[in-house]
């Protein structure tokens, strides 16, 4: 036990990572800085549990003469369903995939001490996350139902209780990956099927939970009863254990808390005793990746050997690291392109569904024939959404927030080859530039494209020549602000991939500044277009000038930035 | 050559990494820089390279100041670190393009300067795989092709050997004499005593951050009594007289 617990703390501490480079004196300015930037991650994250809280307190509102508990059960499979996910994408890397697995290897540590304190490593990752969305819920909830003290603190252990669970599932199907794929048994490959494995279980349950949507309260009342319940007995069926944690709450049960932490445990026993057969036999007869140990040929060797400039050969050494490279590869790249997948092909199939049921029920104008006949308002429309499109493409791509933490120990060789720290800058950004050109702008350019020929919507030629100037411009100024928090505060110190892009606190806040900047930024253009009259392309020239102005006090901003920041890495 | 001035790196405001260190490595020259752990041979190669600044003092490389010149002062190296897990999941012909991209290399050299040196460190059937799929040596020697893919005049090497094998670690030390009889400059680091016995001009101990002797091994041997393991371990402390 003793050695579970040095293990333990050790992993947690380099898992954490070292976010100081900053030397001796100033270590004190350092905290205060840290300080400040918790402060402002929560500042962000409160409209978002605010949300949350108000969800929970909502529903028990909407279902109080009816079956509030429903509530309960839903928020306990949305903190196991996210665990389940965000474990699933890790168990790999943490368990097969990580280089200290090599230092504890040889010594003197059991399968079961290796494992137990990996996994409590994760969990603690993984319940610090959860906190964000399993608890909210249920303040909401306590405080519309004004439940006692037996309520507050079942709410508060089974919150610390519940990724336990999906994170075994998660860790066990890692290790059957591994049995399975036995002859690949290539890490990078074991890491892309769990994630893609995860990826496409949150397709379906969304796909599942798009038709509670667009409804009335009745029919809201409806669907949460029937759907959630259902949903709940799914789930129930997959993590058993989740219906105590649900009763425990709901009514202040002890007893079910009990039964609840009791299977916990017996799942962490079974996994530990799985682990025991499985986990060395399969670790140590992992590849890293294959190698054909064969010759290039002269025609292969004179294509590998063009010339290129330094831009451009960072820039494609820099895009084939972050395709290759698995946990990058679906943390920073893949979410910016599947991301209308997820959130958009099923928004706007309501959306269409809703303004055809209309104008088929009614023979109203529809929403469609409506905007028509409103050219200026169809254009302020156009421009609003591609904006507002790219801005959450640029969100979700993490490729720029991360580009400097990615470096790791490799950060030395950008200081000692002969390129200007200018130059590697614009070839840390070019990459996120074009990935975001691609998600945001192209499929901007494809949902217009899909407007004007399949739905017919005749948009004004000019509002979509600016709307993609728009695009483009806001492509460029967000990744030079994406960038910001990483040139100043990168997470070199890592063991684990993941560590540079998962377990990165100063990562997450661009995407916050982005969204935040990108809000009022339309609130702006919506305030000229209504309150100062002005025209809606003269607003759309106003954001135009705006962007590129801002990009490159931005671009200007950044460089000076990595000429103060880079030679202290 | 390589000049160091009266060079001084602290760290954390009071403690010197290396303190007021004088050093010349002339054309010509292969000089071993040898010292205990954490007696500041690293950072003085880090401060060489630019990728520390020094405290105090001037770092010349063939005449250019690293810290006034940057970018001319790296163009006259190459530089092999002393981890070579570089760019991993990059396969090693990409990695030696990438290098000679940015260090501008013409593309008539590159295909003749990779062969030769992938033919010397018997790497011809790797070129293919990516670095993830090397072995520590393997990785070494890539990051040793990459350093030299710019045929620059000065080689600065943080423990080269190790890793490599007989056959690879008698190739390097070979291409390090023809370099300086060429009249070029070498210094790398390293803690095997009788590499630096058979290969280099010069040696300079570095105890505490502080130059103990810098001169040649002939000299070291006259003034001091003993084999070299233990005129080492006097300088450096390890045993006393």
């Amino acid at each position: 036990m003793r050695k579970f617990i040095i293990l333990t703390k050790v992993l947690l501490k380099s898992g954490f990572g070292n976010m100081d480079y900053d030397e001796g004196k100033k270590k004190k300015n350092s905290k205060l800085k840290k300080s400040a930037l918790y402060i402002f991650l929560g500042i962000c994250m409160i409209p978002f549990v605010g949300m949350l809280g108000y969800l929970g307190y909502s529903g028990y509102n909407l279902l109080e003469n009816l079956n509030t508990d429903i509530i309960i059960g839903l928020a306990c499979m949305a903190g196991v369903f996210m665990s389940f996910f965000g474990g699933m994408t890790i168990c790999v890397g943490i368990f097969f995939n990580s280089s200290d697995t090599e230092f504890l290897l040889p010594m003197p540590f059991t399968a079961e001490q290796i494992v137990g304190a990996k996994f409590t490593t994760m969990y603690f990752y993984t319940m610090l996350t959860d906190l964000l969305f399993v608890p909210p819920v249920f303040i909401g909830y306590g405080i519309a139902g004004k439940c006692g003290a037996a309520y507050w603190i079942m709410a508060l252990l089974v919150s610390v209780i519940l990724p336990v669970t999906p994170l075994i599932y998660g860790s066990i199907i890692s290790m059957v990956l591994i049995r399975v794929f036995k002859k690949a048994r290539n890490k990078d490959f074991l890491t892309v099927i769990s994630s893609v494995f995860a990826l496409v279980l949150v397709i379906v349950i969304n796909v599942f939970t798009q038709s509670m949507e667009n409804t009335t309260d009745a029919e809201m009342i409806n669907v949460i009863i029937t759907k959630g319940n259902s949903i709940v007995d799914i789930m129930s069926t997959v993590f058993p254990n989740t219906i105590l944690a649900e009763k425990a709450v709901c009514d202040g049960n002890f007893l079910m808390l009990v039964l609840y932490l009791l299977s916990a445990l017996a799942f962490i026993a079974i996994f530990i005793l799985i682990a025991r057969l499985v986990y060395i036999n399969s670790v140590v007869e992992m590849s890293q990746t294959k190698s054909k140990s064969k010759a290039i040929t002269s025609e292969q060797m004179s294509k590998a050997v063009r010339k290129s400039s330094q831009i451009k050969a960072y820039v494609v050494k820099e895009l084939k690291l972050a395709f290759r490279t698995p946990i990058y590869f679906m943390n920073c790249i893949m979410l910016s392109v599947i991301w209308p997948v997820i959130l958009l092909i099923p928004m706007l199939a309501n959306v269409f569904k809703d303004s055809g049921e209309a104008s088929g029920a009614e023979g109203e104008t529809s929403v469609m024939q409506m905007l028509t006949q409103h050219p200026e308002v169809l254009a302020g429309i156009c421009m609003l959404a591609v904006f507002g499109l790219t801005v959450l493409a640029v969100s979700f791509s993490m490729l720029n927030n991360t580009a400097v933490s990615r470096e790791g120990k490799n950060v030395i060789f950008m200081k000692y080859i002969p390129m200007s720290y200018e130059k590697q800058l614009l070839s840390k950004v070019l990459p996120g530039i074009l990935l975001t050109l691609v998600t945001g702008t192209g499929y901007s350019a494809i949902a217009i494209v899909a407007a004007v020929t399949v739905f017919d919507i005749s948009i004004p030629p000019l509002a979509i020549i600016l709307s993609l100037i728009i695009s483009v411009l806001t492509c460029v100024l967000f990744n030079f602000v994406e960038i910001v928090s990483d040139i100043i505060k990168p997470k070199l110190d890592w063991q684990t991939e993941q560590a540079a892009v998962k377990q990165n606190i100063v990562a997450i806040v661009p995407m916050f500044i982005v969204i935040i900047v990108g809000v009022l930024i339309c609130i702006g253009g919506f305030k000229l277009y209504t309150v100062a009259e002005i025209g809606i392309y003269a607003v759309g020239g106003i954001l135009i000038g705006l962007l590129a102005v801002l990009g490159f006090v931005f671009y200007r901003l950044d460089i000076c930035l990595a000429r103060k920041y880079f030679p202290k890495y | 050559m390589i000049e160091l001035t009266n060079v001084t790196k602290i760290y954390g405001g009071t403690k010197a990494a290396v303190d007021h260190l004088n050093l010349t490595i002339d054309d010509g020259q292969i000089l071993a820089y040898i010292g205990p752990n954490g007696a500041g041979k690293s950072t003085t190669l880090k401060m060489m390279t630019g990728i520390i600044s020094s405290t105090e003092g001037t770092i010349k490389i063939n005449g250019y100041d690293i810290s006034k010149e940057p970018l001319e002062a790296k163009k006259q190296f190459g530089f092999v670190p002393d981890s070579p897990d570089m760019f991993l999941r990059l396969k090693g012909i990409e990695y030696l393009n990438f290098m000679a991209d940015i260090y501008e290399v013409p593309e008539e050299v590159r295909d003749e300067r990779i062969n030769k040196y992938a033919e010397k460190f018997e790497m011809t059937k790797a070129l293919g795989d990516k670095i993830l799929s090397y072995s520590h040596g393997m990785r070494q020697k890539i990051v040793l092709m990459g350093a030299l893919m710019h045929n620059p005049s000065v080689w600065i090497l943080d423990e080269p050997l190790t890793g490599l094998d007989p056959k690879s670690s008698y190739a390097l030390k070979e291409m390090m004499k023809e370099h300086a009889a060429a009249g070029n400059t070498v210094i790398f680091s390293t803690h095997v005593l009788e590499v630096a016995e058979k290969l280099c001009d010069k040696v300079a101990i570095i105890n505490h951050g502080t130059l103990v002797y810098n001169g040649t091994l002939e000299e070291l041997k006259e003034t001091n009594e003993g084999s070299l393991e233990e005129i080492f371990l006097k300088l450096t402390g390890g045993i006393t007289e």
